[in-house]
C-alpha cells in the first residue's frame, strides 16, 4: 500500500502546515491537498474560548454619588428650615431643584436607548413640578396653570417635533435648518398668545411678529439656498472642519 | 554599602524560610510594570508545556499548591504603598484555569486572588502566564519546569531536581529572592538612555482582547547551519531575520524619511553574574539598522547584528546601563514622591524610553533542558510574549530537543510581517512548520466589552 506522506505546504509561503491550519495563517491561501484534506478534528494549537474584557460598568456608582451629592443640599436645607425658621417651606425650593436635578441627570444614564419623547416626558414633567413648587411655596399669584404650564408643553412639543423632523424625517443640512428656523418662528408667537390670554383674555400680536417674520424669511431661503447644489459645494469647501 | 547589606535591604521580611518572606519591595526592572499598566494591558508573557498525555487537573491543582509553597516570590500579590509598589504574601491559593484562545490579557486586581500569574490548562498543555513584576522569563520557565516535574512526581513518575527543576520538599533558599540588580551594580559609570525612535509598522490594529500568535517551527541544526555560515549565533542570526521583515515593511510604506529598524533583545544577566535569584534580572540592547543610510542586505543586517552584540554584551557595557537604571530607584528626589506622581513621571519614561526606541522585540530562552527522567513526559515547550502596549509585534523562540520554537505575537490585522519572516527562512534553506491561534473572525458586536488595542502613540 502506497505510505501517505502527512503533510501540505502553503503554495504560496513554502511553510509547511500543521493540520490544524486551514488555511496559511500567513498568507491566508486555503490548504488544497488532495492527498490530505482538511481536517475539522485535528488538534487544535488554541481554543476557540476568548478571555474576554470584564464589564466595566460604573453607571450605579455614578447615579449613587449623584444622588448623595443632591442629597445633601436637601438634607441641610430642610433640617434648617425645620429648626429655625419653624417649616416656613422655604426648604422646599431647594428639595425640588434637586430633585429636579436627579430627574434630569440619573434617568438620563441608564436609559440612552429609549426614544426621545420618554425623555422629554421625563424632563418636562420635572420642570412643570419644580414650577409648581415655586407658586405653592411663594406669594407670587396663580401662574402655574395658565401660564407656566402651556409655555412649557409648547416647548416640549416643539422640541420633539424639531427633533423628529430634522433629525429623522428631513435629510440634508440646509433643509434641517429651514425646519429649526420654521419652529423657532411659532415659538414667540405661541409664546405672546399665552402671555396675552394671561394678562387681558384677548389676544393681540404685536412684538412676536418681529421675531417670527425674520425666522420664515430665514426658513425659505435655507429651503432655497438648499436646492443650489453648486452654492451647498461652496458652502462645503470653505466651511469644512 | 556591602553586597549582602543590600541583599537584607531587598527583602526587609519577617517570615520565616519555609512560609517565604511577608513582603517585598519589588526589584529594580519590575518597578516599572505595575506602573505603565493601562486598563486593559499589562506586560504579560507566557512558558508553556505540552506532555505526552492529557493533563490532570486535580493533580495539577496539588502541584501547583506545592510549587507556589518552594518558590515563595510567586505567592504574592501587589499591592500599592505610599512611595512604592510592593509584593505582599497571599492567603488563598491559586487556581488552575482552563487555557483561552488570547493568552497574556491582563489579570485584573480582583481576578485570580491578587495572584500575578495563572497557570493555564489545555489538553496535554501546561501554561503559564506572569507579570513581569514578579520575575522574568527565566524565572518563569524554572517555576513551570518545577510544577512539571512536581505534576509528574505526583503521577507517579518522581523526578529529580536539576536542570532547572527545584526540589518541592526542600525550603527557598535566600538568593533566589535577592535583587540582583542593586547587589551587582557598580555605579563605576552611568550609561545615557539617549536613543533614536525607531520604526514602527502601520497597520491595522485589531479589536483588544484578540490576539494573533503565529509559531514556526523550525529544525535546530539547520539554523545552527545557517548561522554558523554567517559566522553568528542563533540568536543573532534570528534577530537580523527579524530586523530583515520589519526592514522590507518600512521600504513598502516608503515614508518620507526611514526610521531605524531596531529590535530588543533581552540579555539574561545571570550569565554574567552568579545571581541565584528568581526574580528579574534582565536588561535589554537595541540592535538594529539605520536605513538612511541606503540599501541593507539579509547578510549585512545579520552581520550588523552580530558586531552590535558583541559590542554591548560584556559585563562592564551592561552594569553601566545596570548602574543607571539602579541610580534613578536610589535617587532620594525620586524616592520621596508620592507612588501617584511617580506613576505618571514612569509612563512618561516608558513612552521615551521603552517600546518608542524598538520596533520589536525578540526574546530568547535559549536551549531549554530537563532531567533525563523528565524528557521521556515531555514533548515541546513554548515561550509567548503577551501584547505590547504600542508596538504591534512581540517575537519570543526557545529551543527544545531538536526543535526551534519561535512564537510572534501580534495585535494588528496584517500578517506581511510574519510572512516575510518566515519565507525568508524558507528562501534560505530552513524548513519551517506554522501554526497559529487563529483569533476568530468576528466584528465588534461578538466582542461587548471589545476595544480597540491602544494606537500607537509616543
Amino acid at each position: 500500500m502506497e505510505q501517505v506522506i502527512k503533510m501540505s505546504y502553503c503554495v504560496n509561503c513554502g511553510v509547511e502546515l500543521k493540520p490544524s491550519e486551514q488555511m496559511c495563517p500567513l498568507c491566508g491561501t486555503e490548504v488544497v491537498n488532495p492527498r490530505q484534506p482538511y481536517d475539522r478534528k485535528a488538534p487544535k494549537p488554541f481554543p476557540e474560548r476568548m478571555d474576554l474584557f470584564m464589564p466595566q460598568d460604573n453607571r450605579g456608582f455614578i447615579a449613587s454619588i449623584v444622588t448623595l451629592v443632591l442629597m445633601l443640599p436637601s438634607a441641610i436645607c430642610l433640617s434648617c428650615d425645620a429648626a429655625y425658621t419653624g417649616g416656613s417651606g422655604w426648604s422646599m425650593l431647594v428639595v425640588g431643584a434637586m430633585a429636579m436635578l436627579w430627574v434630569l441627570i440619573v434617568p438620563a444614564l441608564f436609559f440612552r436607548r429609549h426614544p426621545i419623547v420618554f425623555g422629554v416626558v421625563l424632563d418636562t414633567g420635572a420642570l412643570l413640578g419644580y414650577l409648581w413648587i415655586i407658586e405653592r411655596y411663594t406669594e407670587t399669584g396663580s401662574w402655574f396653570l395658565r401660564l407656566a404650564l402651556p409655555i412649557v408643553l409648547l416647548l416640549a412639543v416643539l422640541f420633539t417635533l424639531d427633533y423628529l423632523l430634522a433629525f429623522r424625517l428631513v435629510r440634508g443640512r440646509f433643509r434641517q435648518a429651514a425646519v429649526v428656523m420654521a419652529s423657532l418662528s411659532v415659538l414667540p408667537v405661541g409664546i405672546e398668545m399665552i402671555i396675552d390670554s394671561y394678562l387681558s383674555g384677548a389676544i393681540r400680536l404685536q412684538w412676536a411678529v418681529f421675531v417670527a417674520i425674520p425666522c420664515l424669511i430665514l426658513a425659505l431661503l435655507m429651503l432655497v439656498l438648499g436646492r443650489r447644489e453648486r452654492f451647498k459645494e461652496q458652502m462645503k469647501k470653505r466651511l469644512h472642519m | 554599602m556591602k553586597p549582602n547589606q543590600l541583599l537584607s535591604s531587598s527583602h526587609r521580611a519577617g517570615g520565616s524560610p519555609e512560609k517565604g518572606p511577608e513582603w517585598l519591595e519589588l526589584d529594580n526592572s519590575a518597578k516599572i510594570y505595575p506602573a505603565v499598566r493601562t486598563r486593559d494591558w499589562a506586560a504579560m508573557f507566557r512558558v508553556s508545556v505540552d506532555l505526552t498525555e492529557e493533563i490532570r487537573q486535580d493533580v495539577l491543582q496539588q502541584a501547583l499548591e506545592d510549587t507556589v509553597r518552594r518558590i515563595p516570590t510567586f505567592r504574592l500579590a501587589l499591592h500599592k504603598g505610599v512611595f512604592w509598589f510592593y509584593l505582599d504574601a497571599n492567603k488563598w491559593m491559586p487556581r488552575v484555569e482552563a487555557d483561552v484562545n488570547n493568552p497574556c490579557k491582563k489579570i485584573n486586581d480582583l481576578e485570580n486572588g491578587g495572584y500575578c500569574f495563572r497557570v493555564r490548562v489545555y489538553h496535554r498543555r501546561i501554561a503559564l502566564e506572569v507579570f513581569h513584576s514578579i520575575t522574568d522569563g527565566t524565572g518563569a520557565m524554572i517555576f513551570l519546569k518545577t510544577l512539571a516535574a512536581r505534576y509528574l512526581t505526583l503521577l507517579g513518575h518522581p523526578i529529580p531536581a536539576g536542570e532547572g527543576v527545584l526540589c518541592c520538599d526542600e525550603p527557598p533558599r535566600p538568593e533566589e529572592l535577592e535583587d540582583s540588580h542593586s547587589r551587582y551594580a557598580s555605579f563605576r559609570h552611568i550609561e545615557s538612555r539617549k536613543e533614536k525612535k525607531a520604526y514602527h509598522p502601520q497597520m491595522t490594529r485589531m479589536i483588544a482582547p484578540r490576539l494573533r500568535i503565529i509559531t514556526g517551527m523550525l529544525p535546530v541544526e539547520q539554523v545552527h547551519e545557517k548561522a554558523r555560515e554567517l559566522k553568528v549565533t542563533v540568536n543573532e542570526y534570528l534577530t537580523g531575520a527579524l530586523c530583515y521583515a520589519f526592514y522590507q515593511v518600512q521600504k513598502k510604506e516608503a515614508p518620507r524619511r526611514l526610521l531605524p529598524v531596531k529590535i530588543s533583545v533581552p540579555i539574561n544577566m545571570r550569565r554574567f553574574y552568579p545571581s541565584g535569584t528568581l526574580r528579574n534580572f534582565a536588561l535589554f540592547v537595541n540592535p538594529g539598522i539605520e536605513p538612511e543610510y541606503g540599501e541593507y542586505s539579509f547578510e549585512e543586517i545579520v552581520t550588523h547584528v552580530h558586531h552590535f552584540m558583541r559590542l554591548r554584551l560584556n559585563e562592564k557595557y551592561l552594569n553601566a546601563v545596570l548602574s543607571a537604571n539602579v541610580g534613578n530607584e536610589r535617587n532620594l528626589a525620586m524616592r520621596m514622591v508620592p507612588l501617584f506622581m511617580k506613576n505618571i513621571f514612569m509612563d512618561i519614561a516608558y513612552r521615551l524610553y521603552g517600546e518608542s526606541r524598538y520596533t520589536s522585540n525578540l526574546s530568547n530562552l535559549g536551549a531549554i533542558r530537563v532531567p533525563e527522567a523528565m524528557a521521556p513526559f515531555v514533548e515541546r515547550f513554548d515561550f509567548l510574549m503577551g501584547p505590547p502596549r504600542f508596538n504591534t509585534h512581540g517575537a519570543s523562540a526557545l529551543s527544545y530537543g531538536d526543535t526551534l520554537y519561535l512564537s510572534i505575537t501580534s495585535v494588528v490585522e496584517e500578517t506581511e510581517v510574519e510572512r516575510l519572516f518566515f519565507t525568508e527562512l524558507v528562501k534560505r534553506g530552513i524548513h519551517v512548520t506554522v501554526e497559529s491561534n487563529n483569533p476568530p473572525l468576528t466584528g465588534n458586536d461578538d466582542f461587548p466589552y471589545g476595544r480597540r488595542h491602544a494606537a500607537s502613540k509616543y
